[in-house]
């Protein structure tokens, strides 16, 4: 830190004198950094929801709130926040009220350990990748709740698909997960990042700049996809979202929901798009790295390994899962069913041999 | 099997479930009373008339010419069948001469409403399904079809277009070629629908095999339409009792073989395409002269029987009426395919899970406005 | 015989197993091609309606209208055709007598309409009366936006079917936007 940039000294200018006063401030960094990331994606990301299926379907979409109707989310939360907000008579209050929030943790948990830049991360665990899927099924939780406590017959059904979808779709998320950890070695999600970026065990030359990233190996190709697949049904999108299903359920597990509470189950969705689309960037199109270069010399600089990229892959990652949405039909709950016990668990099983054989074949 | 009045226990394992008539998919205000174990459906029992606007009494009060307007309100996706319905009784009880060039455009007109009610058919089948960009898609497409008739006539759905001993209007100029590229452009979209959803591979998984109807359970029924076809019923009003100049064009009768969702989605996206043929003969060969014959201030029909039927796009629309040598006929009763059709599901249903309700209700394509009437 | 042929797949479970694969994957991709392409076409279908709008047909029929002479008086002779054979019964018409000077300069008496309501709100736009009208007097008319905030505003009368000029604030906005030519109803 040879010279401070005038914004440097000032913000030190400011906490400084904060930090002498209360030392914990200095935890209340990441919480507002892991907020407004939040928070930012949720805003745009329903706006780009919006814009997409508007494109896909010959439609123009929001138009007026903004350059774009960019202000379109921000009026609906909004308009969300001014509504009454009616819980059943018969519904179990306490919760009803929580069931939101529930479904709306896991992505701020989550995001504690997903390494956004170089460094950019909030808590390095070393048992990071355990962490995720540990509270990455927490938001089932919520929606199974959520079904029950609403004391509807609609949302019950909804709640009670959820909970299949969450045991069912757990296994092969996580055996295609099973895949990098071996290649990687690691379940720190900063050294998985890393490895990606040049790493020994490749094929690829080491300094190739994306060569290295594991889905262009074979196993980590396949289970990218089984991956990104089990993704669509942990954050119930098409053709997955059978907990909502609003042709068949009505509104499924939200039935009963109105207003801001309503709202949180929607900025809980998108929030939990991005956060498999980011562990899906992570772990396996090498996160933050750099396609171009690592290393930019001069204006090539701001395209080298950083956040940048990080928000490029999941922008690509989210555009293909909206793409996907708006092209599928859904599908039945017992074949969602066969799909991941017949289909994407057999393959993940032989992938996991792939992997064995790539390891010792490579990694050597 | 269906509980008709049979009072069932009520388990504690099972669930009792109005389905409708607030739904987003049972196509407008049907109720089906289900009562299901888990997601099985263990009956169904369905509840119309939530629709029901005493549309046969009006019509014995308001008289032939003045009550054909409200038959636009029926079948509100195909009006001009139950428009022809209801002319073509009234000419065949006072045998009033219909010029040649008024048939010919009723054919059209007909023809080009069946793709649009078919197009509606299917987007809202994909909607059932939740491939909501098939909706958008279809609608898209059938709007090119409503600019034809608002052109045409000046309205888009209400079209009021055929009258006793005619139609309405002449082609305006440059309408046919309008027409032509319209049938290319649907015609061009078909195969798109086809590679987005027809071919695919989860709808094949939703749709086939599923509530396979027989053809005799379909004629014990009285189903018909493409309802009755896909389950290989080999019956088509304009082919089996031709009216109109139905005999003079050149197309096919399409046939399923086994009657599951499939076959029922799959032979009306053949029908359009045989629509479109008929379309294009139409304007190939129209006619000159006349197109209403000049009826009487005060249109009155003879005592006697009459009973108008016509082929729409949910089965025969069929209107029986009984003349009384007044200017309304003595009694009005309508047959609309749908009513038949509907009655299937207490039958199909049972066995299926919750969400093959939406993709079989959606399969039997229904409008409530022709079942309550 | 259905267009579609059925999905057929092998019986040895293994290889049906990656026909199942495979056919998922080609169609799914196959759907993506369709749907990418329509988000590339250009232009979109739908307008942004109060700030522009399509073309509206001649034939529309929306808003009455009576034609008036080249004195401004109503070509209406009050015969009632309309109201009798209104099916929705929105037409009221009452008769009175005027004396008018023909071109030829002798003084002639004629029916004309005393009150001529058509209720809006219940009229169904059917053309019956347009049709029936002896003189060619009464149009429907392309005009087919009028709100109001009380239902009964929607009954026009004698003056609102002489004027059809937009009467509110909102119709005259949409009509600058739209560049519609006043209402003219198709004739004959």
């Amino acid at each position: 830190m040879a010279e401070r940039g005038w914004l440097e000294n000032w913000v030190n200018g400011i906490v400084q004198p904060l930090y002498e006063v209360a030392p914990w401030i200095v935890h209340l960094v990441p919480i507002l950094w892991i907020l407004i990331l939040i928070v930012g994606s949720v805003l745009i990301l329903i706006w780009a929801e919006r814009k997409v299926s508007a494109d896909i379907q010959s439609r123009v979409g929001p138009l007026h709130h903004g350059p774009y109707g960019l202000f379109q989310s921000i009026w609906d939360a909004l308009k969300l926040l001014t509504k009454e907000d009616t819980i059943p008579k018969q519904a179990d209050r306490l919760v009803f009220c929580v069931a939101p929030y529930i479904v709306f943790l896991p992505a701020i948990l989550a995001y504690v350990v997903i390494p956004v830049g170089n460094g950019l991360i909030a808590a390095d665990l070393n048992v990071g990748l355990w962490y995720l899927v540990a509270v990455g099924s927490i938001a089932v939780l919520g929606i199974i709740v959520a079904g029950w406590a609403s004391n509807n017959k609609w949302s019950l059904l909804g709640g009670m698909r959820a909970a299949a979808q969450l045991i069912t779709y757990e296994i092969p998320m996580f055996l295609s997960v099973v895949v990098i950890i071996m290649m990687a070695g690691t379940l720190s999600l900063d050294q998985i990042v890393r490895s990606q970026s040049g790493g020994s065990w490749s094929l690829a030359p080491p300094d190739a700049p994306f060569l290295n990233w594991n889905c262009f190996t074979l196993p980590g190709m396949i289970a990218a996809v089984l991956y990104l697949v089990a993704a669509l049904a942990e954050v119930n999108r098409q053709p997955f979202d059978l907990p909502e299903s609003e042709s068949e359920l009505v509104s499924g597990f939200n039935t009963e929901y109105s207003g801001m509470r309503f709202g949180i189950f929607f900025v809980a969705e998108f929030s939990n798009t991005a956060l498999v689309s980011g562990i899906a960037a992570t772990l396996f199109f090498g996160g933050w790295s750099s396609p171009i270069v690592s290393e930019g010399e001069g204006f090539w600089r701001i395209f080298g390994d950083g956040v940048l990229w990080y928000f490029v892959k999941i922008t690509i990652l989210i555009y293909c899962m909206m793409w996907v949405k708006w092209t599928l039909p859904r599908v039945r709950i017992d074949q969602m069913l066969q799909i991941a016990w017949k289909g994407l668990i057999p393959l993940a099983l032989i992938n996991i041999a792939i992997a064995v054989a790539h390891v010792a074949w490579v990694g050597a | 099997m269906a509980t008709h009045g049979r009072k069932a226990p009520l388990h504690n394992e099972e669930m009792l479930i109005n389905m409708g008539p607030q739904h987003p998919s049972t196509h407008g205000v049907l109720r089906l009373v289900l009562r299901l174990r888990g997601e099985m459906i263990e009956s169904c029992r369905c509840v119309i008339g939530y629709l029901h606007r005493c549309h046969e009494y009006i019509s014995e009060r308001n008289g032939w010419i003045r009550s054909l307007p409200l038959t636009d309100r029926l079948d509100y996706l195909s009006p001009i069948t139950c428009e022809w319905a209801m002319a073509l009784a009234a000419e065949r009880l006072a045998q009033v001469e219909v010029p040649e060039r008024a048939e010919w455009l009723r054919v059209l007109s007909a023809e080009l409403y069946r793709i649009a009610s078919h197009l509606v058919f299917v987007g809202t089948f994909g909607n059932d399904l939740a491939a909501v960009t098939m909706f958008l898609h279809t609608f898209r497409e059938r709007e090119l079809i409503m600019d034809i008739f608002e052109k045409l006539t000046g309205q888009r759905m209400t079209c009021h277009y055929i009258r006793v001993g005619g139609v309405g209007w002449d082609l305006p100029a440059g309408l046919d070629r309008e027409i032509r590229q319209a049938l290319d452009v649907i015609e061009s979209r078909l195969r798109e629908y086809d590679d987005l959803f027809t071919n695919n591979r989860i709808l094949r998984a939703r749709t086939e095999g599923v509530a396979e109807i027989s053809a005799e359970r379909c004629r014990a029924y009285g189903a018909s339409g493409p309802v009755a076809r896909a389950s290989g019923v080999d019956f088509d009003l304009r082919r089996d009792a031709p009216y109109g100049v139905y005999d003079r064009f050149d197309y096919r009768v399409i046939l399923g073989n086994r009657g599951d969702c499939l076959d029922r989605f799959t032979c009306r996206m053949e029908e359009m395409r045989q629509s479109a043929r008929i379309c294009r003969q139409v304007l190939d060969g129209l006619p000159p002269g006349e197109i209403r014959t000049k009826l009487p201030a005060r249109f009155k029909t003879p005592e006697g029987v009459a009973y108008g039927a016509v082929e729409g796009a949910r089965g025969e629309c069929g209107y029986f009426a009984i003349g009384d040598g007044t200017e309304a006929p003595y009694r009005l009763k309508i047959r609309s395919g749908g009513f038949s059709n509907l009655h299937l599901i207490e039958d199909i249903l049972v066995g299926w899970k919750v969400a093959d309700v939406v993709t079989i209700l959606g399969s039997i394509d229904i409008v409530l406005g022709d079942i309550d009437r | 015989m259905a267009h579609v042929p059925p999905t057929r797949v092998s019986d040895n479970p293994i290889i049906a197993f990656f026909q199942y694969v495979w056919s998922a994957a080609y169609t799914t991709a196959k759907g993506l091609r369709v749907t990418g392409y329509n988000a590339m076409r250009r232009p979109r279908v739908t307008v942004c309606y109060p700030l522009e709008q399509l073309d509206i047909s001649p034939r529309t029929r929306a808003r009455h209208r009576l034609l008036t002479d080249e004195q401004g008086e109503p070509l209406c002779i009050a015969c009632g055709q309309c109201q009798r054979t209104c099916p929705d019964h929105c037409v009221v018409v009452t008769r009175k007598k005027v004396t008018v000077t023909t071109p030829e300069g002798e003084e002639k008496q004629v029916n004309r309409p005393d009150t001529f309501t058509i209720d809006l709100a219940r009229c169904m736009y059917c053309n019956l009366c347009a049709e029936a009208c002896p003189v060619n007097c009464l149009h429907l008319t392309r005009e087919f936006s009028y709100i109001e905030g009380d239902v009964r505003a929607l009954t026009i009368d004698l003056d609102g079917l002489l004027r059809p000029e937009p009467l509110s604030e909102y119709e005259l906005r949409q009509r600058e936007t739209a560049q519609l030519a006043p209402g003219d109803g198709e004739e004959g």
